[in-house]
């Protein structure tokens, strides 16, 4: 069953997907840095190379170099722990993503996603709520007053938006009936009068906005940062850390941010689909890539524009507003998804 | 039968269930302890997952770790402030062994009674089915299961009513609206 070219392909996939992972991370960081600069009418990192394109090389050395520092009263092993915690899911999820149909390379035909899991959507979130513990025991296991309060912040947060989350999915669910994230992007390959696409977001817009919701706040960016508040937590959870282990968290925040616009786009934007992908299917993860830098922008547009919630602002949103709305969200849908089929 | 990887893969996450569960009760340190739980339930997930029960393995860890464990993590977060108990919880040593063992005798009388029968069975008819597992799991819950199931949710809700009314006295209520 397991022949050493299969082993090879899936080596070789990991290794490329694993690559432009990474590299997308770096290059997301940057920018975030340049954007917010244009928002802020200044020109943000230009320096380092063409158009500041070295500048993520830079950073990294710079990581590298610096001190890392322990405090003295922290719990040794949770805090060394913590970073990895936080990491390994979110660059984990990544495995099950697919960005493109079947290509044929060298006379061979390879699905492009690493694994398929029939209850591959599961398998995401499942991993995803791991996250949380990363930034929890980072905080605990600090000994400091505002990294506890920031790890507080996040569990409880967590908690509150996983529902609405899962909630807002339950409607793309019942109209794909499977679990599997390869056949929810190929139930929505048609269009409704020739040339409107057949994607989630037009027939469940409320879902979708939902699921946005609550994906900005289970990755803990503005306006829903309360565990990392610099206004009144120092830097909240990771205020101790420095050194490689805080890039940790930072590549981890960012390997969330591509995984929450990947899944927006998998189940609500029609995945890879977009004009003549069925004759060059090539151009496949071409459309997938925009559409995820699209919910980047987004991200960094929002970071570029809000203020950030209040604790009983926030909860008092999730609990009392989001969370029955998804669940009315989940009525209609199923409704809708009577009439239709 | 388990075949080749497999055995290794059972064997491996059933002792690292059985190592996590033996720490999650003798750590010292409330927070540790609530760890070892978390790693003894993704050890039970894995196990599932050898059992072509990918859903249940999937459910398990969104639930229980990703859910349930989260708050246990933040109460215990929220109440204690680190410190570890050195105390000696009971003195009724003789009891404690004399219970202990006479369970453990029943676990592995009930355990190699059913072991080469059930478990592996089961395992070996998912196997062709394994993409219909979660629609399986989902009729059987709100046909044969409804009854159960709704009770249960029953009980919940009560509960959930029940802790708000323990933890709100009528001063309190009259703050927060």
């Amino acid at each position: 069953m397991l022949t050493t070219d299969i082993l090879i392909e899936w080596l070789v996939k990991i290794g490329v997907v694993f690559f432009i992972l990474m590299t997308a991370i770096a290059y997301v960081v940057l920018l975030e840095r340049r954007l917010l600069g244009f928002i802020q009418m200044r020109l943000g990192p230009n320096r380092v190379g063409p158009f500041g394109l070295l500048q993520p090389l830079a950073d990294g050395l710079k990581f590298l170099f610096k001190e890392d520092i322990v405090p003295l009263e922290a719990d040794k092993a949770l805090y060394v722990l913590a970073p990895m915690i936080a990491l390994v899911p979110a660059l984990m999820t990544i495995s099950v993503i697919p960005f493109g149909d079947k290509i044929v390379i060298l006379g061979r035909e390879i699905a492009l996603h690493i694994t398929s899991v029939n209850v591959g959507l599961l398998v995401v979130f499942a991993l995803t709520s791991l996250g949380v513990y990363g930034i929890a025991l980072a905080g605990w296991s600090s000994n400091s007053k505002y990294s506890l309060m920031g790890g507080l912040r996040s569990s409880a947060q967590l908690i509150s938006y996983e529902l609405a989350l899962s909630l807002s999915v339950v409607g793309v669910i019942i109209f794909s009936g499977s679990l599997d994230l390869v056949e929810v992007v190929k139930q929505q390959n048609s269009f409704w009068l020739g040339f409107i696409p057949k994607w989630n977001i037009f027939t469940q817009p409320i879902g979708f906005l939902i699921f946005l919701i609550a994906a900005i706040a289970e990755t803990n960016r503005v306006p829903f940062d309360l565990p990392e508040a610099e206004t009144e937590l120092v830097a909240g959870f990771h205020t101790e850390y420095s050194s490689m282990k805080f890039a940790m968290f930072f590549i981890a925040e960012y390997a969330n941010m591509v995984t929450a616009s990947s899944m927006a786009t998998l189940l609500f934007l029609g995945g890879w689909y977009g004009p003549f992908v069925d004759k060059f299917p090539l151009l496949g993860p071409i459309y997938f890539s925009l559409k995820i830098l699209f919910f980047l922008f987004l991200y960094i547009w929002l970071r570029g524009t809000l203020p950030r919630f209040r604790y009983d602002q926030l909860m008092r949103f999730g609990w009392k507003f989001l969370i029955p709305v998804a669940l009315a969200n989940v009525v209609l849908v199923a409704g809708l998804a009577l009439l239709i089929y | 039968m388990l075949k080749g990887i497999e055995v290794l893969f059972f064997y491996l996450l059933s002792l690292l269930c059985i190592f996590f569960s033996m720490l999650t009760i003798s750590a010292r340190n409330a927070v540790h302890s609530a760890l070892f739980l978390i790693s003894t339930l993704i050890s039970v997930a894995g196990l599932f997952l050898l059992l072509h029960a990918e859903f249940v393995a999937g459910v398990q860890i969104l639930v229980y770790v990703g859910g349930v464990l989260v708050l246990f993590l933040f109460v215990i977060m929220l109440v204690s402030s680190g410190q570890t108990t050195r105390r000696i919880f009971t003195n009724q040593f003789a009891i404690g062994v004399a219970v202990a063992t006479l369970l453990g005798l029943s676990f592995f009388a009930a355990i190699s009674q059913v072991q080469a029968t059930n478990y592996f069975r089961a395992r070996e008819a998912k196997q062709e089915v394994v993409t219909k597992n979660t629609e399986k799991v989902g009729l059987q819950l709100y046909t044969q299961a409804v009854l159960p199931f709704e009770i249960a949710s029953l009980v919940l809700l009560v509960a959930i009513v029940a802790a708000v009314r323990l933890a709100r006295d009528r001063k309190q209520e009259k703050i927060f609206n």
